[in-house]
């Protein structure tokens, strides 16, 4: 995630002429990674192939994070009939990981 | 204060990176086999159980193996990458002093832990590990590497065993060596350990008992620090600088013989490849190459040639590199004979940057990519899973 921060921070516009009155107020442009990705050694991300449980779409990506401990009824992947499914959370024992965030193309 | 050096290991480790997205497999009876698929690497602890052998050839036994019910995975080393990875990082940010020794190991110099806290310490890092990655890992700690790699042996062994065992908690250390073989000792390779045989020396209880000098003069410095470590003593530091490699090597078999000029090359322009990338993860650049090409020697084919070829100015651009490779390569190859293995070895290895121009170098004309319709150098890979945490066309299905 850094890189790609970094990368972004590297293309400020050089002007030759007159500089930019904004140069002093140019923050970093938004990146979705720091919105979405709390740490990605313990990212994962799923294909939801279900049919719409939970009002989710076909085809969502849903961002697990590893770390997180879930609550009753957060959303979570567990291993269900050696597949992976997407319910909400009830004391499972076979808990795969939280979903913290599900992403759906329009 | 006492040195208190621990040894994290990942159980089965590509075993454990397959179940963690295949859950069928969990429970049942795995395997993971070497490139080409030629014989088990890994062993799920029932596949250890059922008596199947480190090394065994899959392709002898396969239908026993489909038979009686074994998940079988070719390896898929982006995957057990990319989790290793993921395992060491979470280590390292809960220890200051780490030295990856392998894919699925990790020495920790964790003496800074006040002693009544270890345990808790260790099994708390191993719960963390497991939660945020799901490999599981045991943990040997003792007060040097040897002892620690010897503890962790023990504990595996025993049925009580939850994952971390202290060399402090050990009962009858002692009469446990007189039981263990010296071949099984961290260090002690299979050379010394024959030497050792052949002198009357079985257990680790008699190369304990020896005396300093009859070591140092049998073995090297190294045979004596594993003598002192065994006694207690502490040696051979968690050494977390970074090591620069001298060479940097890419080689693999083919999937099927080849005989054709068009597929040798689009084999050697792939590990030109591969090694590049590796160059470029060390920062380095290269000053010469060697590259070879083999037969099969199991079909009494062996035949081997090697070449070097020295580059234009240091390089890690795989372009240029295989711009100066395939004159040699064309040269090489015999059209009468038929190819199993080649591969690149860089050597003269430089931090990038630093350039040591030389006084007349020509500029390279760059050579086409080859491109051959028949792919028959590939591994043969049957069993492959995907790239689940690398490509995004890859990832696991959730219902």
């Amino acid at each position: 995630m850094m890189s790609i921060i970094q990368k972004q921070l590297k293309v400020k516009t050089k002007t030759s002429g007159f500089s930019s009155p904004a140069e002093t107020y140019v923050s970093d442009r938004l990146d979705l990674n720091e919105l979405i990705v709390n740490d990605t050694l313990t990212t994962f991300y799923f294909r939801y192939r279900g049919e719409n449980d939970f009002g989710v779409s076909k085809n969502s990506i849903l961002v697990i994070d590893k770390s997180e401990t879930p609550k009753q009824n957060d959303f979570v992947v567990v291993i269900d009939n050696d597949k992976f499914k997407l319910v909400k959370y009830d004391n499972h024992k076979n808990l795969w990981g939280r979903v913290s965030w599900i992403i759906e193309k329009v | 204060m006492r040195k208190q050096i621990a040894i994290i290991d990942c159980n089965n480790f590509y075993v454990s990176c397959e179940r963690a997205f295949n859950p069928k497999s969990i429970g049942k009876p795995t395997v993971v086999l070497s490139n080409n698929d030629g014989c088990v690497i890994a062993r799920s602890q029932e596949a250890k159980d059922m008596g199947v052998k480190m090394g065994e050839p899959f392709f002898k036994k396969k239908e026993w193996f489909q038979k009686q019910g074994f998940h079988i995975f070719s390896s898929n080393y982006n995957l057990y990458g990319d989790l290793s990875d993921r395992v060491m990082s979470v280590i390292k940010q809960r220890v200051e002093k780490t030295e990856v020794y392998s894919i699925d190991e990790c020495f920790v110099d964790v003496s800074n832990i006040p002693k009544e806290k270890l345990t808790k310490f260790l099994i708390d890092l191993r719960s963390e590990v497991m939660k945020k990655t799901g490999i599981p890992v045991s943990i040997g700690v003792g007060p040097n590497k040897t002892l620690s790699k010897l503890t962790s042996f023990i504990a595996k062994r025993a049925d009580n065993f939850d994952g971390v065992c202290s060399y402090w908690e050990l009962n009858e250390f002692e009469r446990i060596c007189k039981v263990i073989p010296i071949s099984e000792v961290w260090g002690i390779g299979r050379r010394w350990s024959r030497k050792l045989n052949k002198m009357g020396v079985q257990t680790i209880h008699q190369f304990m008992t020896m005396s300093d000098f009859s070591v140092r003069k049998l073995f090297n410095i190294n045979g004596l620090k594993t003598k002192k470590e065994l006694n207690g003593l502490y040696c051979h530091q968690v050494d977390d600088k970074f090591k620069q490699k001298k060479n940097i090597t890419s080689s693999r078999s083919f999937g099927k013989d080849i005989s054709d000029l068009e597929q040798l090359s689009e084999a050697m322009y792939t590990y030109i490849h591969n090694a590049c990338r590796k160059l470029q993860d060390n920062e380095q650049e290269s000053l010469y190459c060697t590259i070879f090409v083999s037969g099969n020697k199991h079909k009494d084919n062996n035949h081997f040639t090697k070449r070097s070829v020295n580059f234009e100015t240091q390089t890690d651009d795989p372009e240029l590199i295989w711009a100066q490779v395939f004159p040699k390569l064309r040269k090489m190859f015999n059209k009468n004979k038929t190819y199993k293995k080649c591969g690149i070895l860089f050597h003269g290895l430089r931090p990038k940057g630093v350039i040591q121009q030389k006084l007349f170098s020509k500029p390279v004309q760059k050579v086409m990519k080859p491109n051959s319709p028949i792919k028959d150098w590939e591994m043969k890979r049957r069993y492959v899973t995907k790239n689940y945490t690398s490509n995004w066309s890859e990832i696991p299905v959730c219902y």
